[in-house]
């Protein structure tokens, strides 16, 4: 049986099949090198856009000693949103960058520093003061950035759980050690800047 | 018998790779957002005089090369003047790409609100506060008595005089290149050329390793992994015709009649923001 397929086969065509299987080997290298190259490239761009997030939290932190200066002789009677704010900053600038306890502490400075606008809006001789209203601006805008890169982030992270999960990939994903990586929940008012109205 | 089914091998392969990578895996909720007709779209209506803005930001653009656009918007399709910027900057790209140096002036006067939307490479010169000030001053009050044309004018005369106090917001690249019609060029050369030279080989799947060899080194360099099974089955098909036909019979005959012409159908003259991109900076207003 074998020696009568390979009395068909004359060695001519035996080099020809060679060269295939050479070729699809080749192929096949070149796919799982593709595959690899572009889950690190995905993996660059979650950490892009991370430290994007990261800029634009600092920004916000560095705000703050601002604001906190020229509306806290005005606000003499509202200590327990100042001091709110100061624990919430002490403890996002003692955690480490991209840990939990970092994404913890944004979200609480958030809802302290939304607390300090709605209460600045009760004040009018504040919301007068073109410094005050300049630093709400500014803090207004780097809430939005803060809202724009978070999006940009899960957007990129969504991109490359996807593809960590799909098969096949997710095989040659696990054996190298790619994870999914966690998503920005969106806590209440982390979606949207908070609202400055100065007009009326 | 074993090469077809080395072929159809391939085959499932390609189509395999083609299902799983080229799926848009991320449907991302998107608003339609129309096309720009220039510097200033005024979907609104509000503005009699569109063409003085237009000129200005074309001449402030070609002194400066920062691109300033205004959009006005009857609504913002249920989302935030925010977002509703963010989004149509980065769709529309304004602002010259290695510098970002473009704005956006969005202004509804139906939903009563502006937002100055600044690229990264304004946030310097152009810090929030300064962007807001130029609408409480200027642009707010002309709005809230009806005069959008008035409004808008000294709004963009203010920020048009900020920009220029910094020099570092010109871009460096005068002239765009066009990579994508260069690339396509070298692809159909090389395309004729290998088919030349495959026309006269005896093979007729020597195409195919070709192409994969050649889609892989360029797939390689461009993160493009489905490119040499892509190329590999292209290379096929050509080398197979070519080898097979008559078209191949008569390619291999007349050799030396096939001059690549270097004319490129690169077309010209309509206009196009620079690629510069945002990041939510910049100011909001409501009245």
């Amino acid at each position: 049986m074998l020696q009568s397929i390979r009395n068909n086969i004359s060695e001519s065509n035996m080099n020809k099949i060679l060269l295939i299987l050479g070729g699809v080997l080749v192929l096949a290298v070149l796919y799982l090198v593709g595959m690899y190259n572009s889950l690190v490239t995905l993996e660059q761009d979650v950490a892009n856009k991370q430290s994007q997030v990261e800029v634009v939290l600092q920004r916000r932190f560095d705000l703050i000693p601002n604001l906190v200066n020229s509306t806290k002789g005005v606000l003499a009677q509202e200590q327990k949103v100042f001091s709110d704010i100061a624990n919430a900053r002490t403890k996002y600038g003692n955690a480490s960058a991209g840990s939990n306890d970092k994404v913890n502490a944004a979200n609480e400075l958030e809802s302290a520093l939304s607390r300090l606008l709605v209460v600045v809006e009760n004040y009018p001789q504040l919301k007068s003061d073109q410094t005050v209203k300049d630093l709400m601006t500014e803090l207004a805008g780097s809430e939005n950035r803060i809202a724009v890169e978070r999006q940009r982030y899960n957007d990129s992270v969504t991109i490359f759980n996807t593809r960590v999960k799909l098969f096949p990939t997710n095989i040659l994903a696990g054996m190298l050690g790619f994870e999914a990586k966690p998503l920005f929940e969106a806590t209440q008012g982390a979606d949207s800047a908070p609202v400055v109205d100065l007009e009326n | 018998m074993l090469q077809k089914v080395l072929l159809l091998c391939l085959f499932l392969c390609s189509l395999f790779g083609l299902y799983f990578y080229n799926q848009p895996v991320f449907a991302q909720p998107t608003l339609a957002f129309p096309d720009y007709q220039g510097f200033v779209s005024d979907f609104e209506n509000i503005l009699s005089d569109d063409q003085t803005l237009e000129q200005q930001l074309g001449e402030f653009e070609k002194e400066s090369t920062v691109e300033i656009a205004i959009v006005t918007v009857a609504d913002f399709q249920g989302t935030t003047i925010e977002d509703y910027a963010v989004k149509l900057f980065e769709q529309w790209k304004i602002g010259k790409e290695d510098v970002d140096n473009g704005l956006l002036i969005s202004v509804s006067a139906a939903q009563r609100q502006s937002k100055i939307e600044v690229g990264y490479g304004l946030e310097g010169v152009l810090p929030d506060a300064l962007t807001g000030r130029v609408q409480d001053e200027f642009m707010v009050p002309r709005f809230i008595e009806g005069n959008y044309d008035k409004g808008m004018q000294d709004g963009i005369n203010a920020l048009i005089g900020l920009i220029k106090e910094d020099p570092t917001v010109v871009s460096q690249v005068n002239a765009k290149k066009g990579v994508d019609d260069d690339l396509f060029e070298i692809l159909i050369f090389a395309l004729i050329f290998f088919g030349y030279v495959l026309a006269g080989t005896r093979s007729w799947w020597l195409g195919g390793v070709v192409g994969a060899v050649l889609g892989g080194v360029y797939g390689y360099a461009h993160n493009l992994f489905y490119l040499p099974i892509l190329a590999g089955l292209l290379g096929l098909l050509i080398d197979y015709i070519l080898s097979r036909t008559a078209i191949g019979k008569a390619l291999y005959s007349s050799r030396g009649i096939f001059h690549p012409g270097s004319g490129s159908g690169r077309s010209g003259g309509g206009f196009s923001f620079g690629g510069g991109s945002s990041g939510g900076g910049g100011s909001s207003r409501s009245w």
